[in-house]
């Protein structure tokens, strides 16, 4: 019994609000303007769906899982690198498909307080602003976002809102996101390992649950668009 | 009959005091610490060891303080502790006896020890008062068997998306004298779609002599066969202005080309090859990290400038590169995790353990050619970050209280 016990402590234990399916800290698919504690690493997998994500809405045919390592690399820098991979596309001179390299910058430019939000400038994919890609290379998923987030707690409710504008930047062009996005994070206070996600991001509405396991695992649970499933999860580890 | 008393006193303080030393180097012994040298001078009491045991310096040093704290007695005030590295003094740590017993058994905070403790890497002045004290367990003359991995990769073409060249690297090195090692790392090829090499060979069969000058100057000269196939002269000097703070490096390599084939048949051309750069390393000590530039010559003959940011996680490296020459660019990063035991076996006259670091360059974009040069094993001067003060301090707020 006492294991049993032991087990839903360690369930109880952590906090909500983890990797997007990106593979930087945010909701869903949007990103937010908080950043894990300096030197948080994590490691993820994450399942993007054929007609929702920026590959494929590029008239791809296949399903994409990415993988990434994310790094707080300063308390006010995250860095992400990501492969993504598309499930069933074969390697080939046929094919000529290549898994996709992103290397992610994110600064947080202020800290959220009492009254203000948490500011943050994101790179994402920024293989066009090294001019690496070449004319027409693979920038399938950049995007230069600002984005902030403002947590606020009503009873034993804690519901975090985020809202951000990506655009067009150097000579990276903005895929991921168009536009405006946003999201909220709702958990309760008696639950704080479980969190709801609602979003826009910029092209559809999405909606997932995301779950925390012995403040080191994060399982992320959702639908794109509310008909087409995504799933990630995460390790993080702190040095 | 007072003259008497005062005698008897002082003998008795006299030999507590050397019975205390002699207890203290005989657990640091019993633990597996090297080069170890004690005496007392005016209530303080200088200890001298290598930590050749604990894979982390900053480990190694708070296991020397624990013990320092449980066998030295209140007839010492001060302690100083010279680390060393290949007999070779690197960093001195001062502290009060009284608030280090304090702190170790929890009785204080961290801020509260931190704050009358000091480190630094001038170790002239502390180094000179060892002179002709007795070394107890020396660290020269015993094999040391380090078996470590290397990864070399780049990504290919549609047929072979990612291009490795992976090997085990068994490696025989030992310390001859202060700072001289003699060393030899064999790769044996577990896979390789990458080079032309696809058999088991040496990769570096080197003597190396590390040198600490005045005022906080490091020189190091290898000579031997490296990694690339390049035999030679390679020498790197090192000068430290603001403690760890502020570094200017030089580094010069006299190598040519050769190699020993699959069938042991000796291949090799005559032409030399000159590298050569000099560069300024900042660090910003809140942060641990490097911010580094440096001008040269590389291995392919092209000239340019490298720049780099690289944080240390204590024994964890992680960092960012770019480098541009007359050949052309590469962006990437970088990272050195350790392997697996935060503690090895004693030193003895052979032991086998795991390898020091495993290191992994990823280019971005560019070549790998760019900015290229080659590997000369275990580097005295790269190592010293662990030794660095702020590093060692820092690490010993997680790792010494109780």
């Amino acid at each position: 019994m006492k294991y049993i016990y032991l087990l839903f402590f360690l369930i109880l234990m952590g906090s909500v609000k983890g990797q997007s399916l990106t593979g930087t800290k945010g909701l869903l698919h949007v990103p937010t303007a908080e950043l894990y504690p300096d030197k948080t690493f994590a490691i993820g997998a994450s399942f993007l769906p054929l007609p929702y994500m920026s590959y494929s809405r590029g008239g791809e045919q296949y399903d994409a899982y990415a993988t990434y390592v994310t790094a707080t690399f300063f308390p006010w820098m995250e860095v992400m690198f990501r492969y993504t991979h598309q499930i069933g596309n074969e390697v080939n001179p046929i094919t000529q498909y290549f898994p996709d390299r992103m290397l992610t910058v994110r600064l947080r430019l202020l800290k959220e307080r009492k009254y203000t939000p948490a500011v943050l400038f994101g790179l994402q994919d920024m293989s066009g602003a090294f001019a690496t890609a070449g004319p027409g290379g693979a920038v399938n998923y950049s995007a230069t976002y600002g984005v902030i987030t403002k947590n606020f707690e009503w009873q034993q409710w804690q519901v975090g809102v985020s809202a951000g504008y990506a655009f067009d930047f150097l000579d990276m062009p903005t895929i991921d996101y168009k536009g405006l996005f946003g999201g909220v994070s709702i958990s309760h206070k008696s639950l704080k390992n479980v969190g709801l996600l609602l979003e826009h991001d910029s092209e559809t509405f999405n909606a997932g649950v995301e779950l925390f396991l012995f403040n080191r695992l994060q399982l992320l649970l959702g639908a794109a668009n509310f008909d087409a499933p995504v799933a990630g999860i995460s390790y993080r580890y702190s040095l | 009959m007072m003259k008497n008393i005062l005698f008897i006193f002082t003998l008795l303080i006299s030999f507590l005091v050397s019975s205390q030393e002699n207890n203290l180097i005989k657990a640091l012994h019993e633990d597996g610490f090297e080069n170890l040298q004690s005496f007392t001078a005016a209530e303080t009491l200088y200890l001298s060891y290598e930590n050749n045991r604990y894979r982390f310096q900053g480990r190694g040093l708070a296991e020397v303080l624990k013990i320092a704290s449980k066998e030295v007695s209140g007839l010492v005030k001060d302690l100083v502790v010279l680390i060393k590295y290949k007999d070779i003094p690197v960093t001195v740590v001062k502290t009060d006896l009284e608030t280090l017993k304090k702190y170790v058994s929890g009785a204080v905070s961290y801020e509260a020890w931190a704050i009358q403790a000091s480190f630094s890497l001038s170790t002239d002045k502390v180094y000179a008062k060892f002179e002709g004290q007795e070394t107890v367990n020396s660290s020269f003359y015993k094999a040391d068997i380090p078996v470590g991995v290397n990864l070399e990769y780049a990504l290919g073409d549609f047929t072979d998306g990612v291009k490795i060249d992976l090997n085990l690297t068994p490696e025989l090195r030992t310390v001859l004298g202060k700072g001289l090692t003699a060393s030899f790392e064999y790769h044996t090829r577990v896979a390789n779609d990458l080079t032309e090499y696809n058999y088991s060979s040496p990769n570096v069969l080197k003597a190396s002599q590390d040198i600490r000058l005045s005022e906080n100057k490091f020189l190091s000269f290898n000579f031997g066969y490296f990694s690339s196939q390049r035999f030679g002269l390679n020498v790197r000097y090192i000068n430290y202005v603001l403690e760890e703070r502020l570094a200017f490096h030089m580094n010069y390599g006299l190598t040519q080309f050769a190699y020993l084939n699959e069938d042991l048949e000796l291949k090799y051309n005559t032409f030399e090859r000159q590298i050569y750069s000099a560069g300024l390393t900042y660090r910003i000590n809140k942060f641990d990290t490097d911010i580094s530039a440096e001008y040269g010559k590389y291995l392919e003959f092209d000239i340019g400038y490298k720049v780099s940011v690289q944080r240390q996680f204590n024994e964890v490296f992680i960092g960012f590169f770019f480098t541009k020459t007359n050949s052309g660019e590469n962006l990437g990063f970088n990272f050195q995790v350790p392997f697996f035991g935060n503690k090895y076996l004693k030193p003895n006259r052979v032991r086998v353990r795991p390898g020091d670091q495993f290191i992994l360059d990823y280019n971005y974009s560019g070549s790998n050619d760019v900015g290229s040069t080659y590997n000369t094993g275990e580097n005295f001067q790269n190592n010293l970050k662990e030794f660095y003060p702020q590093v060692l301090k820092k690490s010993l707020k997680k790792i010494l209280a109780q």
